[in-house]
C-alpha cells in the first residue's frame, strides 16, 4: 500500500497545490505569432501543391 | 484513369494534413505561456498529517474505468456501463465510477448517494490524460499535437472551470508527461500513482520534492472486466463516514486516503493509523508486513523495518516529507 506524505509546514495554512503559474503575456503572443506563421505557410503550401497536382499554374 | 486516381488520392491526403494542421493551430492559438514559480521544498517547524482527523470508515473506491462510449469507438467497448458497475459491486466496492473519455456515462445512477461524476480528459498524442472529478460539464479542449509543459498547464487551468478536482492520470504511461513536468505543474490535487498500466511513484516524488502537496489516487483504469490483470488490482481507500459522493471527494483531496494494489479486489494488509507527535511519525498497519519503507525528498529511502506492523520515524532537519512506499508485496 502507498500512503500519503507527512510533510513540513508552517502550522497555520492547510497546504494546497493551488494554481500558481503566472500568465506570460509576451510569451503567449510570441507563440501565437509563430502559430499564425505556421498556419499561413501551411495554407500557402497546400495551395502550391494543389496547383502542382492538378497542373493549374 | 490511373493518373486521375493518383491526383485524387494525393489531394485527399494533402487536405487531411491541412485539416490536422489547421485544427492543431486553432488549439495552440488558444493556449498560453506561463512563468512558473521556483520549486520550494516543504519547510516549517510543524508536520502536516493528512490522517490526523481521518474518518473511521474506509470506503473502497475506483474512480477510473471505461465502458462502451462514443458508439464503441473507444477502448472499453467490451462492456456496458451496467456490466462494469455490476462487476465492481460484486467485488464489494463502495464507489465504482465510469470514467469514459470526454463523457459522463449516462448509465450511472446519478441519484445514488455515492455517485461521483468523473470522466477522462485528453485526446492528444502520448496520452497526457487527466481525471476530471465532480464535473458538471465536459471540457473538450486539448492540445493534441506537440504539447509542451505550458500547454499541459493551460489544459489544467481550463479544466478547473468545469471540474472542482483534477487528477493527473497515469503520468508514466505513454510519455505524455515528463518527470520534470511535476516540478512545475500546479493547480491539480491528485496524481494517479497506481494504475494497472504503470506505477508512477517517481513522478509523485518529483512533485512532493518540489513542495507540491498532491495526494494519491489509485485506480484500475479497467478497459475490460474479463481481464483479471486490470480489474480489482488497484484502488483507493478513502476515510469517510458519510458515504456520500461529495464528501468522499472532499476527503480524497484532503489526503484522507491511501492507495492499494491487490488481486481480485483483495489485499492482505490495510492501514491502521498514521500519527504524529511533534516531529515523530508512527505508521501502523493491521498486520505485520515483510517490509515497511519510508521514502523522503527525491524519493530516497529514509527508514525501513522488516517483519513489523509499525514503524516510527523522527524527522531529521534535512527531511521535508516522508511517505510509505511499497517495495515488496505485503
Amino acid at each position: 500500500m502507498y500512503l500519503n506524505p507527512i510533510f513540513r509546514y508552517d502550522g497555520k495554512t492547510t497546504p494546497q497545490n493551488t494554481f500558481a503559474a503566472q500568465y506570460n503575456l509576451l510569451g503567449t503572443w510570441l507563440m501565437r505569432l509563430i502559430v499564425l506563421n505556421v498556419l499561413f505557410w501551411s495554407v500557402a503550401g497546400y495551395r502550391f501543391l494543389f496547383r502542382k497536382i492538378w497542373g493549374r499554374g | 484513369m490511373f493518373k486521375f486516381l493518383f491526383k485524387f488520392l494525393a489531394t485527399i491526403i494533402l487536405s487531411l494534413l491541412l485539416v490536422v494542421v489547421v485544427v492543431s493551430c486553432f488549439q495552440h492559438f488558444q493556449s498560453r505561456r506561463y512563468s512558473f514559480p521556483e520549486p520550494k521544498p516543504f519547510s516549517g517547524k510543524y508536520l502536516y498529517n493528512p490522517y490526523k482527523d481521518v474518518d473511521t470508515i474506509w470506503q473502497k473506491c475506483n474512480f477510473h474505468a471505461h465502458a462502451n462510449a462514443w458508439g464503441g469507438t473507444t477502448d472499453g467497448n467490451a462492456q456496458t456501463g451496467k456490466d462494469l458497475l455490476e462487476k465492481y459491486c460484486s467485488m464489494n466496492y463502495d464507489v465504482a465510477c465510469i470514467s469514459d473519455y470526454h463523457s459522463i456515462n449516462p448509465e450511472q445512477n446519478t441519484t445514488d448517494s455515492t455517485f461521483v461524476p468523473v470522466y477522462e480528459h485528453g485526446h492528444n498524442l502520448f496520452k497526457a490524460h487527466r481525471l476530471a472529478l465532480g464535473s458538471t460539464n465536459v471540457s473538450y479542449y486539448d492540445v493534441s499535437l506537440l504539447h509542451t509543459l505550458h500547454d499541459r498547464q493551460y489544459v489544467i487551468q481550463r479544466l478547473r472551470n468545469t471540474s472542482p478536482y483534477i487528477a493527473v492520470a497515469h503520468p508514466k504511461f505513454g510519455g505524455g508527461h515528463t518527470l520534470d513536468d511535476f516540478k512545475w505543474l500546479t493547480g491539480y490535487e491528485l496524481i494517479e500513482v497506481l494504475n494497472h498500466y504503470r506505477l508512477s511513484d517517481k513522478y509523485w516524488d518529483i512533485a512532493l520534492s518540489a513542495g507540491k502537496p498532491v495526494w494519491i489516487i489509485a485506480d484500475d483504469d479497467c478497459h475490460n472486466i474479463s481481464k483479471p490483470e486490470e480489474t480489482g488490482v488497484k484502488w483507493t481507500m478513502v476515510g469517510d463516514n458519510t458515504s456520500t459522493g461529495k464528501n468522499i471527494l472532499d476527503n480524497l483531496v484532503k489526503g484522507n486516503a491511501y492507495g492499494v494494489d491487490g488481486t481480485n479486489a483483495e489485499n492482505d494488509n490495510y492501514l491502521e493509523s498514521v500519527t504524529t507527535d511533534s516531529m515523530a511519525v508512527v505508521v501502523k498497519l493491521k498486520k505485520k508486513a515483510k517490509e515497511i519503507r519510508l521514502v523522503g525528498q527525491n524519493g530516497l529511502l529514509r527508514a525501513s523495518i522488516l517483519n513489523s506492523d509499525h514503524i516510527k520515524y523522527i524527522f531529521a532537519p534535512e527531511d521535508t516529507y516522508v511517505r510509505r512506499n511499497k517495495k515488496q508485496k505485503n
